[in-house]
């Protein structure tokens, strides 16, 4: 089973995975002279402002993937980058907070609105959907974008995937990939199509816009992402992101609801981001002004899903795996490329994605296993004081060394942005100078306290 | 930058992006502005090359060196973004297919680079004003800058000495200027017959060089047996009646022979021999063995 010239591909769901897939399809193909039609099933509008073109995201494009995609040509211009993060704050319940700057002095972290933004913007500055600007790159390169809602799926008699449209008919395809999202309801339509698909356990998180204006960010936020480690049981990871006029809270862990949220909120550390004049209100919606614009409990991905291909069939993105807590488009990337790869260049029968395909997915799902085991130890940190101050110190103690010998702020800022493999992160916190370091640094913030008692 | 939408590192005009032999570990996307490469020997710097928005520097120091070759330097505001080389490496590994586009952006370069290498010497050289082909000495030098070319780019590459039979008879029985129609008779057949990027070299009253790049023995010969029919059928008016000129010709192939001076060698001895065997005819010269070919 091979896909030959004039073969057809159905893309299902045009996010990051979708858009990816369809422009490596054609990118890749001419390159050795293959020439596919290729169809993107998407259909919300990422130019509309509000929850019908949202996404439901943080909106961070990872360090390693901002640099992976300009490898591929890929730059995103400023209209697409709400901001370009060189720096995270580390918040605690009761360490002052520590700045850790990116290992080199650079914006290389980019903030995104993954539709268009929860409203038009207030001031001067435009933005445009980093889902839609790759949706156009993959239109620009020859994908005919469908903007339709895909209703139903099916095989015709020689195995051929059918995608049906309401009552258009069926289309047949040569390939159908499914880069839908966990929020999606074609989910189904995949579990259904007799691959033995299951989709993948989900969570509820929580994300809100909070409308700031872009001075306030800038005072408030600057160009860094903030990361809250702070004794809220069930809470995983909190971040607050800076964006042109907003600031976007982002809360993950064990099911979010809406007590946690208001807990993380009114948290003085929380707060300490924010102007005092904020009001924050939990289900509130602010048509304009100051305050929370929106907010969603979307369902992210928290492992992998079964069996994410049969012949002719192969899911990408969060329908397939997610990197745990964070760099979901990364993911993203990564698996629409290798299902791309594999599809193009060794077949696209279920033994061609189980030898080609599955192996990635997997790579990252045992990362994550070390990833789960990376967030159970940061469980002890938001837990215990002692171990905090003793982190905290480290820090502190290498804001004056050169940038390799930095290995807290490294560990944390691999951790929290998603650079890194969590693998790398637990080897490079195994290594005997780490360990020595964090348990010298413990132990002497320990005794200068009890000395200052 | 505060509030700063665009990513990377921002550099002012003139600013030095690096500068030759820092240590590197990392290469450069261009996002935005103009950047010049230069390269300082001690010949005094020399400007290599000129880059825009999308165009990536500093990649040599990922795979070959590990320091900087050349000093890169902002020529109007710039922003540049940084690709670790870790990051980029195991990327790379786990994912081949992104050298891709970096293998097109270093071809494209070294295309660009060997056309200006032409231009240079095109400038520099002496040129036969009859003919319009370059010097001896010329195209020797250029032999030699052309088979490292060859060498490093693993291809094939083919020289031929060519010879008008008895010219020294010839001009003594009709004169100069007759002498001067024949040569650029001959010329105009070799440029007809050889593709544009071939080189053509006047080298004394009656001997040519070619290079054909990319060519082996057998289309060599090919190429030049065509030209020396071609000449032969080229007839001339003098004041003694018409008459037709002939030439001889010797062909040596790289890598056959490596070095410019035993290309230059073999053929010579090919020419020698199609001559001891009446001329007119084309001989290609093969490690230890020659054949008459026509």
């Amino acid at each position: 089973m091979k896909l030959e010239d004039q073969s057809r591909v159905a893309v299902v769901g045009g996010g990051p995975a979708g858009s990816m897939a369809a422009y490596f399809l054609m990118e890749i193909s001419a390159r050795v002279g293959l020439s596919l039609r290729v169809d993107l099933y998407e259909p919300r509008d990422f130019s509309r402002y509000g929850p019908s073109g949202c996404n439901m995201c943080a909106g961070v494009v990872s360090e390693s993937l901002v640099q992976t995609l300009a490898a591929e040509g890929i730059n995103l211009p400023p209209i697409v980058v709400q901001r370009g993060i060189d720096s995270y704050v580390l918040h605690t319940s009761d360490q002052p907070p520590v700045e850790i700057a990116t290992p080199v002095d650079e914006l290389r972290i980019a903030t995104v609105y993954r539709g268009g933004g929860p409203r038009a913007p207030e001031g001067e500055q435009k933005w445009i959907s980093f889902d839609g600007y790759l949706m156009e790159m993959a239109r620009e390169r020859g994908v005919r974008v469908i903007h339709q809602r895909v209703s139903e799926l099916g095989v015709d008699a020689e195995g051929r995937p059918l995608v049906g449209i309401g009552k258009g008919g069926y289309e047949t395809y040569d390939l159908l990939i499914g880069a839908i999202g966990v929020n999606s309801g074609a989910m189904k339509l995949f579990e259904g199509l007799g691959i033995a698909f299951q989709a993948p356990p989900v969570k509820r998180g929580f994300v809100s816009e909070i409308h700031l204006g872009v001075e306030t960010v800038q005072k408030y936020l600057g160009n860094s992402m903030h990361i809250f480690l702070l004794d809220i049981p069930k809470l995983k990871f909190a971040a607050v992101i800076p964006k042109v006029e907003y600031a976007t809270v982002c809360l993950l862990g064990e099911d979010i609801d809406k007590e946690l949220a208001e807990r993380f909120m009114n948290d003085p550390e929380t707060q300490s981001c924010f102007p005092p004049d904020l009001n924050w209100h939990i289900g509130e919606k602010l048509a304009c002004g100051m305050g929370q614009a929106c907010q969603c409990g979307p369902k992210l991905n928290v492992g992998a899903a079964i069996h994410p291909f049969g012949d002719r069939v192969v899911l990408v993105g969060d329908a397939a795996i997610s990197r745990l807590y964070k760099d979901g488009i990364g993911a993203a990337y990564i698996t629409a490329k290798a299902a791309v790869v594999t599809a193009l260049f060794f077949g696209v029968s279920t033994n061609d994605f189980r030898r080609r395909y599955h192996p990635v997915v997997e790579g990252i799902a045992k990362d994550n296993w070390i990833g789960r085991l990376i967030f159970w130890i940061t469980v002890f940190y938001q837990k215990w004081l002692f171990l905090r101050r003793g982190m905290v110190r480290m820090v502190r103690q290498e804001a004056d060394m050169p940038g390799e010998r930095r290995d807290m702020s490294r560990v944390l800022w691999d951790t929290f942005t998603g650079s890194a493999t969590y693998r790398e992160i637990l080897m490079r916190a195994m290594s005997p100078r780490f360990m020595l370091r964090l348990a010298t640094a413990t132990l002497l913030a320990a005794f200068a306290r009890r000395k200052r008692k | 930058m505060k509030g700063g939408r665009e990513l990377g590192t921002h550099f002012k005009p003139g600013e030095i992006i690096f500068r030759q032999g820092d240590p590197a570990r990392c290469m450069y996307v261009i996002q935005k502005g103009r950047v010049e490469i230069v390269m300082e020997s001690e010949f005094g710097p020399r400007h290599l090359n000129s880059l825009k928005d999308g165009d990536i520097f500093g990649e040599i120091s990922l795979f070959a060196e590990k320091a900087r070759i050349a000093t890169a330097r902002a020529v109007t505001e710039v922003r540049a973004l940084q690709l670790d080389e870790k990051t980029f490496l195991s990327r790379l590994h786990q994912d081949p297919s992104m050298a891709y586009r970096l293998i097109r952006k270093l071809a494209q370069r070294i295309h660009e680079q060997d056309h200006e290498l032409m231009r240079d010497h095109a400038n520099e050289m002496e040129i036969c004003p009859v003919t319009g082909f370059t010097s001896y000495i010329d195209l020797a030098t250029f032999l030699d800058t052309e088979l490292k070319r060859a060498r490093r780019l693993k291809q094939t590459m083919a020289f031929a000495i060519l010879v008008v039979d008895e010219y020294a008879a010839l001009v003594e029985k009709r004169g100069d200027a007759i002498g001067e129609e024949v040569s650029r008779h001959l010329a105009e057949v070799i440029r007809e017959h050889v593709r544009r990027t071939d080189v053509a070299g006047r080298f004394g009253a009656d001997r040519y060089g070619v290079l054909l790049y990319e060519a082996d023995g057998a289309s060599a010969v090919h190429v030049c047996e065509k030209v020396r029919a071609a000449f032969a059928a080229v007839g001339f008016e003098s004041g003694a009646g018409r008459f037709f000129a002939t030439l001889t010709c010797g062909v040596a192939i790289f890598p056959e022979h490596q070095q410019s001076t035993s290309l230059n060698q073999a053929a010579y001895r090919a020419l020698m021999k199609g001559m001891a065997r009446g001329g007119n005819g084309v001989m290609l010269a093969e490690p230890g063995v020659e054949r008459l070919r026509a």
